[in-house]
Formats: C-alpha cells, sequence, structure tokens
C-alpha cells in the first residue's frame, strides 16, 4: 500500500518535471525565434540557429525531457501521463501573456478550461500502468 | 489534390507518427534488455515528424495547422489501446476529446 503511495508520488513529480521542462522548451523556443535576424533560405536559418545559445538550451531541455519521461512511463499508462502533459497548454499561454505580452480573448479561455476539464477526465481513476511487465492481474 | 488537401492529411499523418513514437518510448520501459534500441527507434521517428510537420506548414497555414495539435492526443490514446493493449476507460476518451476542442479554440485564429 504504502509502495503504491510512494510510486504515485513519484509519479507526480515526473509528470510534473515533464510539464515544466516542456513549457521551458516553448519560451526558450520563442525567445531564441524572437532574437534571429529575418532570414529566408532555409540553411541560414540553421547555422544562424546553431550560434543562439538559446537553442543549445533548448536541444539540453529536450534530452532531459526524454530522460524524466522514460521514468514516467515506467509507472504510469501512456493514454493516462501523455494527456496530463497538455496541461503545458495552460502554463504556456499564462506565461506568454505575463512575459511576451500576449493576449488572451474569450475564445482562447473557453480553451483552456476545455483543456483543463479534459485533463480532469484523464486523471480520473487510476494513475498507475495497466500494461506491460508491471501489470498487476 | 490540391495542396490545402494534401496537407491536411499529412498533418493527420503527423499526429499518427508521434503516437508512434510515444509508443516507441513505452516500449523502451517494458523491454529494458532493448531500452537503448527502442528509445533509438523513438527518437527517430520523432524526428522524422518533426521534418514532416515542417513540409506540412509550407502547404497550409499555421492558423490550420497549430489548432490541430491536440489530435496527438487522440491518436496516442489509440495506439495506447491497440498496441500497448491498455485499459483506456471512458473517461479518458472524453479527456482526450475534450482537450483536442480546448487547443482547437485555444490554437485557431480569432
Amino acid at each position: 500500500m504504502s509502495s503504491t503511495l510512494l510510486t504515485r508520488s513519484r509519479l507526480a513529480v515526473g509528470l510534473a518535471i515533464s510539464i515544466l521542462l516542456d513549457t521551458a522548451a516553448q519560451l526558450v523556443w520563442k525567445g531564441a525565434a524572437l532574437r534571429l535576424p529575418p532570414l529566408t533560405e532555409f540553411a541560414d536559418v540553421v547555422k544562424t540557429g546553431l550560434h543562439q545559445p538559446l537553442f543549445i538550451v533548448l536541444g539540453l531541455i529536450f534530452v532531459l525531457q526524454l530522460v524524466v519521461w522514460l521514468k514516467v512511463l515506467e509507472h504510469a499508462d501512456l493514454s493516462f501521463a501523455q494527456p496530463i502533459t497538455a496541461l503545458s497548454y495552460v502554463t504556456v499561454c499564462g506565461l506568454s501573456v505575463l512575459w511576451f505580452e500576449e493576449t488572451l480573448d474569450a475564445r482562447r479561455l473557453v480553451g483552456l478550461a476545455l483543456i483543463l476539464l479534459g485533463i480532469w477526465f484523464v486523471s480520473r481513476g487510476s494513475a498507475l500502468t495497466t500494461s506491460g511487465v508491471e501489470a498487476k492481474p | 489534390m490540391s495542396s490545402s488537401t494534401t496537407g491536411l492529411t499529412l498533418l493527420v499523418l503527423c499526429a499518427w507518427i508521434e503516437g508512434a513514437s510515444q509508443i516507441c518510448f513505452k516500449q523502451a520501459v517494458h523491454c529494458p534488455q532493448r531500452k537503448a534500441l527502442w528509445v533509438g527507434i523513438g527518437s527517430v521517428v520523432h524526428l522524422v515528424e518533426a521534418v514532416l510537420y515542417t513540409a506540412v506548414l509550407a502547404l497550409i497555414d499555421l492558423s490550420i495547422a497549430y489548432p490541430l495539435s491536440g489530435l496527438v492526443f487522440v491518436t496516442t490514446m489509440c495506439l495506447s489501446a491497440w498496441i500497448l493493449r491498455e485499459v483506456v476507460t471512458p473517461t479518458r476518451w472524453i479527456g482526450a476529446m475534450l482537450i483536442l476542442a480546448g487547443a482547437g479554440l485555444l490554437a485557431s485564429a480569432a
């Protein structure tokens, strides 16, 4: 019983970190894109991108994201864990309003509410995996 | 086929490919002895999806492509049920549909 509780809290921490990293990736990406000079050639975009430190940070975030994600999947169903990460739509929107001074109209707020409701639905029921090596009868 | 029809078809394909990469990552934790292989395949599949998605953006507007980003939650859930044999409860399906609708509203152009 207590080991299940421990697994559940680890899972919650893993999901929180995943969402945090996803949010960080989106914001760093936008920040890096804003620092690019106007370019037309795809090759130029790639070349300039490789010299922009924020893109290197982005690459590191992606690697870290994969490591954490594999940890999450050790304990949770994919059909449970992945929809929960949709929470990053909400965090990215919130921080875009704060940092990039983007605006949220009523339609977007309804969209965010639907996403939150969807995540709430997914989070009902068992969080732990029902398939593969860890499956219990 | 017009370029927008091609674009939309490829976009839906992208959602399925991204779902497939998630299946690979889940397989990686299921069979530890082949972990590196599955992580490798999953990463390559994900990269292919990214390249294809970039090509799709050349065919259709971001204002159409971005609202459909929620599709991946539905395709991954389908593949989880079908390939991984996860028990996907009705509440999970409803949740995925709500996220799809919400992402559609959030990302669509006014």
